[in-house]
């Protein structure tokens, strides 16, 4: 048995009264892949943030090859050998990618930097790991992803003996995830330890010795990987069987309400794609990230402009091109990132609820009446149980559960005839998230039809009738909810 | 779930809703109640009066400097147009137009000047500040380039002069019309769809867009109504006494944009956008009027008004920093 790198003895961590990891105890082994894994709000982030110097624990000891250490900041953490790829990209977007990388380490002379060195030596790094990016070419110049891949020549040229990866995976491309995974494969045989958070299974499947499930800041267990499989883990992360988790859905569909014929962008990146909704009916699409999915929600509701094919909605031809036009034929539309693309954070609860709805529904004499206005976002507030039950709330203050019930509390005041939710439960806890997909079948009983993009597997198995795929832009397969598997998405999803 | 409140509960909803505001209020009562004790002659009808006319610009400007801060924008120029209204109207007036439509002439420029701002932040994509900081500059340069830098006074009918000079009963006409903005001002942002969605468009553009509102139509609007009231408070200045001084304003050494931004920031906004009130810029604006009435009662260089109504504004940020921190 190898030797324990790092240990963790009794961590707790508590905001305000709530403990967000309680009693933590796991023992990480030199040169082991350690995979995290937990639904979201399990504390997964706040443990690899003590992990990483960002936060300290309130109470139990970190051990660092057999010594108690105080890990106070992240240079700290960096400096005992820690190094960690955040989930948010931390980079400053003004400086170059050689910059970047080597933040707080570049090579100077007598206090002034050596350009030519810096951009050699990053230039050295990045083909060594054949990441094909210019290392003079300014970050926010980057995509997403290309900035992801800085990160990790970063975390590599720090010669970490732990490093740790929080969902390194999400929005990569095959090409990119290719190189993830040979990063990974290289550190590995360098005996660096490595712990990995991750939704995706498989990848932790196919490269995990260990898994470390959290649940509700608790620690649920350690397990070698091969001692468990895909079912036995989620049922361990969600604490119940999947079955329960999932309402059973109690009304049939109806007539077909949405056709979408060949729908397509000029430039390629969406292509014939062709589908129905019917009333009542839940619709998932789901994909790698940026494989077109998330397009067509977005022509749907007039964010994109430009698109071919065409549409008809409950018998009229339907071009939307303005979120007005597609609200007034009964589109309404929850975006994939609540807090910047769909909240009012410093505006209250009835605020946010009423301002898609304040025309139709609460003009008397031409001015807003507030009694109306308050009583309808009480209601909203009951029915979709909203904590704290305050209209005057920030919403800002609340939590990620009761921002997105809020948020979607915004479109059940007027009458719409479809409800696009992209990403309906991220970053939402378990409680919430189960009354959100209890909202969303009760939803259906009103004759509205859903579609829902998802990132989360389970989640499209669990609530849809039906599940698009999508790869690189094009639908490869639309599975019934009989045939629909784990398995079976990712064989679509992935480009071939 | 009927909310039902008495009015106690009412009002200490309304303190707690509305803290910036309340604090104001507390401190200007405070002040007026102490008052005597510096001078019998301030707590008089006409000295009043003469306070709430000398505040009147000031408060009206920020009316509209108030919707662009709430917006997340900002308007530098409304102290040029102004100095550009005011000349615009004793020139026309000079040129015998009858009174009725110099009114709406120098209203429509105020208007236009505005959509020019407008226009250049919504479709240029350019930064408010710097946009309406070059507008400044060419209508300051512009006035001046036309006035020759001199003072303009010609023959203006008592019935010009009497918006800006005259009362009904012992109250001046600038201050009827400072209320009746206030008022209207307050009921657009709290009880109508534009009002709403001027503070939605200032707290998340992105999710103002997504919630189907017209993100460059509000934007575009507000700037027009920035100009407007800065039109307005321009005229008001020059029917007071017929005639176009440069540079000064409003018997002040010019600077009405920073007087009105400091009314705004001291009446609880935000220059992030998505918070403030007019009640609170007009009680901002009244603040620092009464601190200066006081000073020149109490004999003090009136210079300091500067150095009073600096450390107010800095009284007000700390004020909503601390508060910030603490949640």
């Amino acid at each position: 048995m190898k030797n324990a790198i790092l240990e963790l003895k009794g961590i707790s961590k508590k905001f305000g009264p709530a403990y967000a990891n309680q009693n933590i105890n796991v023992q990480l082994k030199q040169g082991e892949f350690h995979a995290i894994v937990g639904e979201n709000g399990a504390g997964k982030s706040t443990l690899i943030k003590m992990l990483s110097g960002v936060h300290l624990p309130d109470e139990g000891e970190i051990y660092w090859k057999g010594n108690a250490v105080k890990l106070a900041s992240p240079h700290a953490a960096q400096s005992q050998g820690i190094s960690t790829l955040f989930q948010e990209i931390q980079e400053i977007p003004a400086l170059s990618v050689a910059e970047n990388i080597f933040l707080g380490r570049e090579p100077k002379s007598m206090g002034f930097m050596k350009w030519s060195d810096l951009y050699k030596e990053a230039e050295d790094l990045l083909r060594s790991l054949n990441i094909k990016i210019d290392s003079q070419a300014k970050m926010e110049d980057l995509r997403i992803s290309e900035r992801k891949m800085v990160e990790i020549a970063r975390a590599v040229s720090i010669h970490a003996e732990l490093i740790i990866m929080d969902e390194p995976s999400a929005n990569l491309n095959e090409d990119e995830l290719k190189i993830l995974f040979d990063t990974i494969a290289l550190l590995r045989k360098q005996n660096v330890t490595i712990v990995y958070i991750s939704h995706r299974l498989r990848e932790i499947f196919a490269m995990a010795d260990r898994v470390t499930v959290l649940r509700d800041g608790k620690h649920i267990q350690t397990i070698d990987i091969a001692d468990t499989n895909e079912a036995a883990l989620v049922t361990s992360m969600i604490g119940r069987q999947l079955e329960e988790y999932y309402p059973a859905k109690t009304v049939e569909s109806g007539s077909v309400l949405l056709d979408v014929n060949n729908l397509g962008l000029s430039d390629g990146e969406l292509r014939n794609v062709s589908f129905q909704l019917r009333k009542r009916e839940i619709v998932g699409l789901a994909g790698l990230a940026g494989s077109g999915q998330e397009l067509v929600t977005k022509i749907l509701f007039g964010l994109i402009k430009g698109y071919t094919g065409n549409m008809v909605l409950d018998g009229r031809p339907f071009l939307p091109h303005s979120p007005r036009q597609s609200m007034n034929a009964g589109i309404s539309f929850v975006p994939e990132d609540r807090k910047t693309q769909g909240l009012f954070l410093n505006q209250s609860v009835k605020d946010n609820m009423s301002i898609t709805a304040l025309a139709k529904n609460f003009l008397s004499g031409g001015l807003i009446s507030k009694k109306k206005e308050l009583r309808k976002a009480q209601g909203l507030i009951t029915q979709l149980s909203v904590r704290p039950q305050d209209p005057y709330k920030h919403v800002g203050n609340l939590s990620g559960g009761n921002q997105q019930k809020a948020l979607i509390g915004r479109w059940l005041i007027d009458k719409y005839k479809i409800l696009i939710l992209e990403e309906p439960t991220r970053g939402v806890d378990v409680g919430a998230k189960m009354d959100i997909y209890q909202e969303i079948n009760k939803l259906l009983e009103q004759d509205l039809a859903i579609l829902m993009v998802s990132s989360e597997l389970p989640e499209l198995l669990g609530m849809c009738d039906r599940i698009l795929v999508f790869s690189e832009g094009k639908m490869t397969a639309e599975l019934s909810r009989d045939e629909a598997t784990e398995e079976k998405i990712m064989e679509y999803a992935f480009p071939r | 779930m009927e909310l039902k409140l008495g009015w106690r509960n009412r009002l200490g909803f309304m303190i707690k809703s509305h803290q910036e505001e309340s604090l104001l209020t507390l401190l200007i009562v405070i002040i007026i109640a102490i008052s005597p004790i510096f001078s019998p002659d301030f707590f008089t009808e006409y000295n009043l009066y003469n306070l709430l006319r000398q505040i009147s610009y000031t408060a009206i400007v920020s009316i509209g400097m108030l919707l662009t801060i709430l917006i997340g924008g900002i308007d530098l120029s409304v102290g040029s147009i102004m100095q550009a209204v005011g000349l615009s109207s004793i020139l026309l007036i000079q040129n015998d137009m009858p009174v009725w439509l110099v009114v709406i002439v120098v209203l429509l420029i105020g208007m236009a000047l505005g959509l020019i701002n407008g226009s250049l932040i919504v479709y240029g994509l350019l930064q408010p500040f710097i946009v309406t900081l070059g507008t400044k500059i060419i209508i300051d340069g512009s006035t001046l380039v036309i006035s020759d830098g001199k003072g303009v006074s010609g023959n203006a009918p008592d019935s010009f002069l009497e918006i800006g000079a005259g009362h009904v009963g012992s109250v001046p006409i600038p201050v009827i019309i400072m209320f009746v903005l206030i008022f209207l001002g307050s009921v657009v942002l709290n009880r109508t769809v534009f009002g709403r969605q001027i503070y939605a468009v200032g707290s998340n553009q992105l999710a103002a867009h997504n919630s189907g509102i017209h993100v460059k139509k509000i934007q575009l609007l507000v700037y027009m109504l920035s100009g407007l009231f800065a039109a307005i408070a321009g005229l008001l200045v020059a029917a007071r006494t017929g005639a176009f001084q440069p540079i000064t304003v409003g018997g002040g050494a010019g600077g009405m944009e920073l007087n009105a931004i400091a009314a705004v920031v001291v009446g609880g906004a935000s220059l992030a956008g998505g918070k403030g009130t007019i009640g609170g810029a007009f009680l901002g604006a009244l603040l620092s009027g009464l601190l200066f009435n006081l000073l020149v009662f109490l004999d003090l260089n009136p210079y300091i008004q500067q150095f009073v109504l600096g450390a107010i504004v800095l009284a007000a940020v700390i004020f909503s920093a601390s508060k910030r921190r603490k949640r």
